[in-house]
């Protein structure tokens, strides 16, 4: 005799696991975070200590060979424009630099860009660069000098040397850890960089301290030192919490932090 | 920081949208599996009743390509760390085989049974993350 077979539907979908997608992404989101910042600040723990113990010869040289892809771009060419200005700038920045201890490069050369950010930068292997605009905003009197020791705070800092070796041991964990080109990757890569805004927050306060120091030993006056931060801060639109994802800190902390360390050092 | 936000944008956008297409889907899986439970698809190689008469014996198959989304692919992605089950592929994967079998079963519409039923599974674009093909084949039955 045939029996018609019959199959009983089962409602639940037995191959599907019943965990919560989110909470799966916040455990291993956490976890992945945490593995890869303790072994990032441990790491650049170390990068920090062993750039300071490097021998001068070797910094320049890795420097040299960072500065290559800087010079190379189109972007960061000194304008023909600014020549004159930067015959003056380069006086001046000869002068900060002489007998100034800490400074690795025989030669510190400036190159004025035209360009509508008001901005100054130093580009590893002994280059500052400043903005048409900054010059605009600032003149070349003693408020340039304090933005052109502030770049040689850099450079007597070796910030070029450890935010390179730190990006470098970032990438290799979490390429090593994530995998290459991955979204999480990315994510992770990116929540470590703000992190390490902090970081590099520490760096630009130092190197303002730096600055007042020199302009001291230079001037014997820290005249400027506070003035171009006032000028940009009495600009500034954006809310103070924009600087926590920032590289820079607010102009007014560096006012607040720049007066205290004159005030405490009894510069005038 | 432009990245983060656009990665925070891509996961919500995955975990809703994908969240909302896999439900509709799984219950529309559902509901044909009610519609076709009388016939069975059995792994089977030989006809389990060699006594009827057959009256026709086909190739019936189905297969389907179903894309993962973002979110899936971000967690799969963290996953690596640390291994285990892959739990947000299950449902890509277990409504793709459900999927193909039911084309298989649409395919096979008159027959008693479905023997020598087998799934096979690909993956496509595996750069851009998961997509899965799923073919589901056999012999559909069909006795006098």
């Amino acid at each position: 005799m045939k029996m018609k077979y019959t199959q009983s539907y089962i409602e639940e979908d037995i191959n599907i696991s019943k965990t919560s997608p989110l909470k799966e992404l916040f455990i291993l989101l956490s976890g992945a975070l945490a593995i890869i910042i303790i072994l990032y600040f441990l790491a650049g723990f170390c990068v920090d200590k062993i750039v300071l113990i490097l021998p001068y010869e070797i910094q320049r040289n890795i420097e040299i060979s960072i500065n290559k892809v800087f010079l190379s771009s189109k972007e960061f060419r000194s304008s023909a424009e600014y020549v004159d200005v930067q015959a003056k700038l380069q006086t001046k920045l000869d002068f900060l630099v002489d007998k100034t201890p800490g400074l690795i490069h025989k030669k510190y050369v400036i190159m004025v860009m035209k360009d509508k950010e008001v901005n100054a930068f130093a580009i590893p292997g002994g280059y500052i660069a400043v903005t048409s605009s900054l010059i605009k905003e600032v003149g070349t009197g003693r408020e340039l000098d304090f933005v052109l020791s502030h770049e040689l705070g850099h450079f007597a800092h070796r910030d070029h040397l450890t935010a390179f070796g730190r990006r470098i041991i970032l990438l290799a964990l979490s390429t090593m850890l994530l995998g290459e080109n991955k979204d999480s990757a990315k994510f992770v890569l990116g929540s470590v960089e703000n992190t390490e805004m902090r970081f590099s927050q520490n760096q630009e306060k130092a190197a303002d301290l730096w600055a007042v120091d020199l302009m001291y030993d230079k001037y014997h006056s820290v005249l400027g030192s506070t003035s171009f931060m006032e000028k940009i801060s009495k600009k500034e639109k954006l809310p103070d919490f924009i600087y926590f994802f920032a590289t820079h800190p607010s102009p007014k902390d560096r006012i607040v932090t720049i007066n205290n360390y004159i005030e405490e050092k009894g510069y005038k | 920081m432009e990245d983060l936000i656009t990665i925070l944008v891509l996961l919500t956008v995955g975990f809703v949208v994908g969240g909302m297409i896999e439900k509709a889907h799984l219950r529309k899986v559902k509901e044909r599996e009610r519609t076709f439970l009388n016939l069975p698809a059995v792994t089977a190689q030989k006809f389990l009743d060699d006594n009827s008469d057959i009256a026709y014996a086909t190739l019936v198959h189905g297969s389907v390509v179903i894309s993962s989304d973002f979110f899936k692919d971000f967690v799969a992605g963290l996953k690596n760390l640390f291994g285990g089950r892959l739990t947000t592929y299950e449902s890509l994967l277990d409504r793709a085989r459900r999927e193909a079998v039911l084309r298989m079963k649409e395919k096979a519409m008159d027959a008693d049974i479905i023997i020598n039923t087998r799934i096979e599974t690909s993956e496509i674009g595996s750069d851009k993350g998961a997509s899965v093909e799923v073919i589901a084949y056999g012999t559909a039955v069909r006795y006098k």
